[in-house]
């Protein structure tokens, strides 16, 4: 066994030699432990971008060179990775995080020491922001600074002024609340009512009937975890008439099952990736997600996801600077800046700049629905 | 560990984070491995002090400097309130216990997330500094690092070479006896859970300000049961088994990162192998079989015990009765040992008198009635006070420390009059290392007068049944009690044996200790007692010298009319 495993291990590496010098890629996904439901397919989307581009003959003949490692889950395997990575594996830029949040962060001082670029996949935005202190970090996933903005483009647009605010007390929620309340004003938008739940509750009916008796014509609720379906079938119990909203931490077929009856009609925010198939074709991503889903069925014949497409955007992105600007560690980070405008992905149309290191906007997220075991389009 | 030898700042960074895993495990492992309290939160309080320094320093601007002390203060001092209730637990409610305020603590984490940044991390944490110096790289956090597991270290060697060490160990394999030969137990336990809780607080610290950032996850039960396989794999109660341990544990997923997706069954299968072929961990490669160290003290006989002055008996039960739930174990019994007096009690099966023993001893509070020692009341005194006033006791089924050696055993019961102090114990103090050395003196002397002086390096569990009875009256002995109580001390022997046992009991007459002995051996009674005390279902049937004892009309029916004289030997 242990000697299969070393010659897969070298396998990449003697490939490598078939043409010029090759360009180094690391890469930190958790594809085990609680986090691999993420890790699992951005793993094998990178994997499948080196095979795809190597086969091709690399980048501008450099065939890809790609030193994978599990993070487990666990940050401090994570920062072990990294500095393996910098200083033994010395490879000349990093896509992945760990695929987390609180790990993505962690790796931010050592990649910032070593003056590596870091492509993070994870979502916070204190990954990147203040630019000043992360110079070195971009991200491939939105940001909820923008999915917050386009929700309320959405309210103006259908007339809902009145709305209540219902978030977990996790980072994820907090980071939405602080958001609704920076833009709510500028937008014309009132919240009636700011309700907070912990992310283990199984119960939100004491929030939700101090929201019935405020004027409120929708409710906004933001987490990942599932006490979002209690949120769900809670409304349905007490039989609010509101308009129902989740953010996009909850586009997940596995949620809406659970919630049954009580999904049918929910609006999200989202990216565009899960309802591609329905996009007009005028839209400039539909082909590329298509093609993106289509090439990973080939090769595994199972679906993807929205989060193996940020795995592979963000290494696209890397291998599109490193077309323009080879592989020194500052003229990546330079490329990423200057060369990624209006860059195709999958998960939106990305425009990098030395301000701005994470590439959406909001035109990038949609309004879906849940409607007959479906998402489906609502709003571009 | 040199790492003048590592190729690159990768493996500098791996062996720091070994330092800090085996800082961890070191802590754990006195606690499970001595102790025998088992910890399955203990990530828990290497998270208060990553966050307790982590928030201050990132909040408040504090310095590490100030903000570990600090965290280390709070983390010892939370443990010391929280071991108040969960260390009464034992075994798997213990387990279960520790695994509740390890999540509570996760929760906390996670929760207070305005202080904590929640989930996603708490990052901005300052890092090391020596005035305008900041540590940066790799190699000064090895060293500093490693210089915490040395002092980490050497606190450990010098608690397990202590007195204290080996009362945590006896109060480990038995805590019952522990008590019994005057350990106070509850104190041991607590003191070594503040010990452990503050090392992985210290560790917890220098996680968080070398890598700035961290997030409740890296403190979390599964974080928790990674350090006890480490002291599992390590060797649990040996000294180097954390420190291989966590090594290996650090070391070999690092390692099998090259096999890529293999890493992880290669790395299970390495786990299983230790675990079947070195069933004593890894630090059992190291162990030799028995060390043949000269013991440097001459033996010292046990005294005679001074004659307390005062009309007053040394013992008195007073209307003893005891309860469970609706049985009735005693009932009503009084009696009176006199100083250097040798008392018997005895009785069929279930009469009450191991129960008497136990209420003697302070193991149970009598339902009603009371016991006195030299005029004082020792109802409501715990054992481990009885024990040090001057009585001791042996055990009907053996219960010697079974981890010890036999010399330890009997110097458990030593430090009777002068207990150690914790803290002297692991700063290694010269005055308690010198009180040690007279005390292996006194247990020699102890085993010498049971004729066991040349086993005194074996195992105490490798003896034979008969002798680790002996073992039990001198360990008993080296306590210089007035009074030892002797549960069926001859049960079990040959007849060779039981003639020793006799011997024994008379040399124990000479050095003026009075013996309470609760025995079916009636040659063995009738032989070295000076009077003799019936029970029957709980009641004192009679009392007097062997000869009036088998005269009376009652005690002959107890034994079914049966002649005393034939129960010998049975």
């Amino acid at each position: 066994m242990a000697g299969a495993g070393l010659a897969a291990a070298l396998l990449p590496r003697l490939s490598a030699r078939a043409a010029g010098e090759p360009y180094k890629i690391g890469s930190i996904f958790s594809y085990t432990g609680p986090a691999a439901f993420l890790g699992d397919r951005m793993k094998r989307s990178v994997e499948l971008f080196v095979e795809e581009t190597n086969k091709k003959g690399g980048i501008n003949g450099h065939p890809i060179e790609l030193f994978l490692y599990d993070a487990a889950s666990e940050s401090s395997k994570a920062v072990l990775a990294a500095k393996r990575l910098i200083e033994q594996d010395r490879v000349d830029v990093i896509v992945g995080d760990g695929n987390r949040s609180d790990i993505g962060l962690a790796l931010v001082p050592s990649v910032q020491r070593a003056q590596l670029p870091l492509m993070s996949v994870s979502g916070a935005t204190a990954l990147v922001e203040p630019v000043k202190d992360r110079a070195w970090v971009f991200k491939s996933t939105v940001n909820d600074v923008e999915v917050v903005a386009r929700l309320l483009d959405f309210f103006k647009k259908k007339g809902l002024k009145d709305v209540a605010m219902l978030n977990d007390t996790g980072a994820f929620g907090v980071s939405a609340r602080d958001q609704l309340r920076a833009q709510a004003p500028g937008a014309g938008v009132n919240v009636v009512a700011w309700e907070e739940f912990q992310p283990a509750d199984n119960d939100l009916t004491t929030q939700l009937t101090r929201i019935r008796a405020t004027s409120a014509q929708a409710i906004i609720c933001w987490t990942v975890t599932p006490a979002g379906v209690v949120f769900l079938k809670n409304a349905r119990q007490l039989g609010l008439k509101q308009t129902l909203v989740h953010g996009f931490g909850f586009v997940a077929d596995r949620y809406m099952q659970l919630a049954g009856d009580a999904a049918e009609g929910l609006l999200l925010t989202s990216l565009k990736f899960p309802v591609a198939e329905q996009l007009p074709d005028t839209d400039p991503i539909k082909s590329t997600i298509l093609d993106y889903k289509g090439r990973y069925r080939a090769k595994y014949n199972e679906d993807t996801d929205v989060y193996g497409g940020q795995a592979w955007d963000g290494i696209g992105m890397v291998a599109h600077a490193m077309a323009r600007a080879g592989n020194e560690k500052d003229r990546i980070r330079g490329g990423l800046e200057s060369s990624i405008k209006e860059f195709k992905g999958v998960g939106g149309v990305f425009t990098f700049s030395p301000q701005k290191h994470w590439g959406l906007a909001k035109s990038d997220v949609s309004m879906i629905e849940w409607r007959q075991g479906k998402f489906r389009l609502v709003d571009l | 560990m040199a790492p003048w030898l590592a190729p690159n700042a990768y493996i500098v960074q791996v062996l720091a984070f070994a330092g800090l895993n085996v800082m961890l495990a070191m802590g754990l492992n006195l606690l499970m491995g001595y102790a025998g309290q088992v910890s399955l939160g203990h990530a828990g309080f290497y998270g208060l002090g990553a966050y307790g320094s982590g928030v201050l320093g990132a909040r408040l601007g504090l310095s590490p400097w100030l903000g570990m002390p600090l965290a280390a203060c709070a983390t010892g001092a939370l443990a010391y309130v929280i071991g108040i209730p969960t260390l009464k637990l034992k075994s798997y409610y213990l387990a279960m216990a520790t695994l509740g305020i390890g999540v509570v603590l996760h929760l906390a984490f996670v929760q207070l997330y305005r202080w904590t940044g929640g989930s996603s991390g708490l990052a901005g944490i300052p890092p090391w500094d020596v005035g305008p110096l900041r540590f940066t790289s790799d190699l000064a956090h090895y060293y500093l690092i490693w210089t915490f597991v040395g002092v980490a270290l050497w606190l450990a060697r010098n608690l397990v070479n202590s007195a204290v060490g080996r009362a945590l160990r006896a109060v480990g394999d038995s805590e019952v006896a522990a008590r019994a030969m005057g350990v106070d137990a509850s104190r041991a336990k607590r003191s070594v859970f503040v010990l452990s809780a503050v090392y992985a607080s210290v560790a917890g610290s220098l996680y968080a300000h070398y890598i700035t950032v961290i997030s409740p996850e890296i403190f979390s039960f599964l974080a928790s049961v990674v350090l006890v396989l480490m002291v599992a794999i390590g060797g649990i109660g040996r000294y180097w088994g954390p420190v291989l341990g966590a090594l290996l544990l650090t070391a070999l997923p690092e390692y099998l990162r090259k096999y890529g997706d293999y890493e992880v069954p290669l790395y299970g299968l390495a786990l299983i192998i230790v675990m079947l072929f070195l069933p004593r961990g890894l630090a059992g490669l190291l162990e030799r079989r028995a060390r043949a160290t000269p013991l440097g003290a001459e033996p010292i006989a046990p005294p005679r015990v001074a004659m307390p002055g005062g009309p007053a008996p040394l013992l008195e039960v007073r209307r003893v009765s005891k309860d469970f739930g609706g049985v009735r174990a005693l009932s009503d019994c009084s009696f009176d040992v006199q100083p250097g007096e040798i008392k018997a009690v005895i009785g069929p099966n279930g009469a009450g008198k191991t129960t008497l023993f136990n209420v003697i001893t302070g193991v149970y509070a009598p339902t009603a009635g009371e016991v006195a020692f030299h005029g004082r009341r020792l109802t409501g005194t715990p054992s481990h006070e009885i024990a040090r006033l001057g009585v001791f006791r042996t055990f009907q089924n053996v219960q010697l420390f079974g981890s010890l050696s036999v010399l330890e055993n009997v110097m458990v019961a030593g430090a009777r009059r002068r207990p150690d102090s914790f803290v002297g114990a692991i700063l290694g103090l010269p005055a308690q290392r010198t009180a040690d050395r007279e005390r292996l003196g006194r247990a020699l002397g102890c085993l010498a007068l049971v004729g066991l002086e040349a086993h005194a390096l074996a195992p105490a569990a490798s003896l034979p049944f008969g002798q680790q009875k002996l073992v039990e009256v001198a360990r008993a002995l080296a306590g210089e009690p007035p009074l030892l109580l002797l549960d069926e001390p001859a049960a079990g022997l040959n007849a060779t044996e039981k003639v020793e046992m006799m011997r024994l009991i008379e040399r124990l007459r000479d050095l003026g200790i009075a013996v309470l002995i609760i025995e079916h051996d009636m040659r063995l009674v009738m032989g070295v007692s000076d009077r003799v005390v019936v029970l029957n279902y709980g009641e004192k049937i009679a009392e007097g010298t062997p000869v009036e004892v088998q005269a009376d009309a009652a005690v002959v029916t107890v034994y079914l009319g049966e002649d005393i004289d034939s129960h010998a030997g049975s």
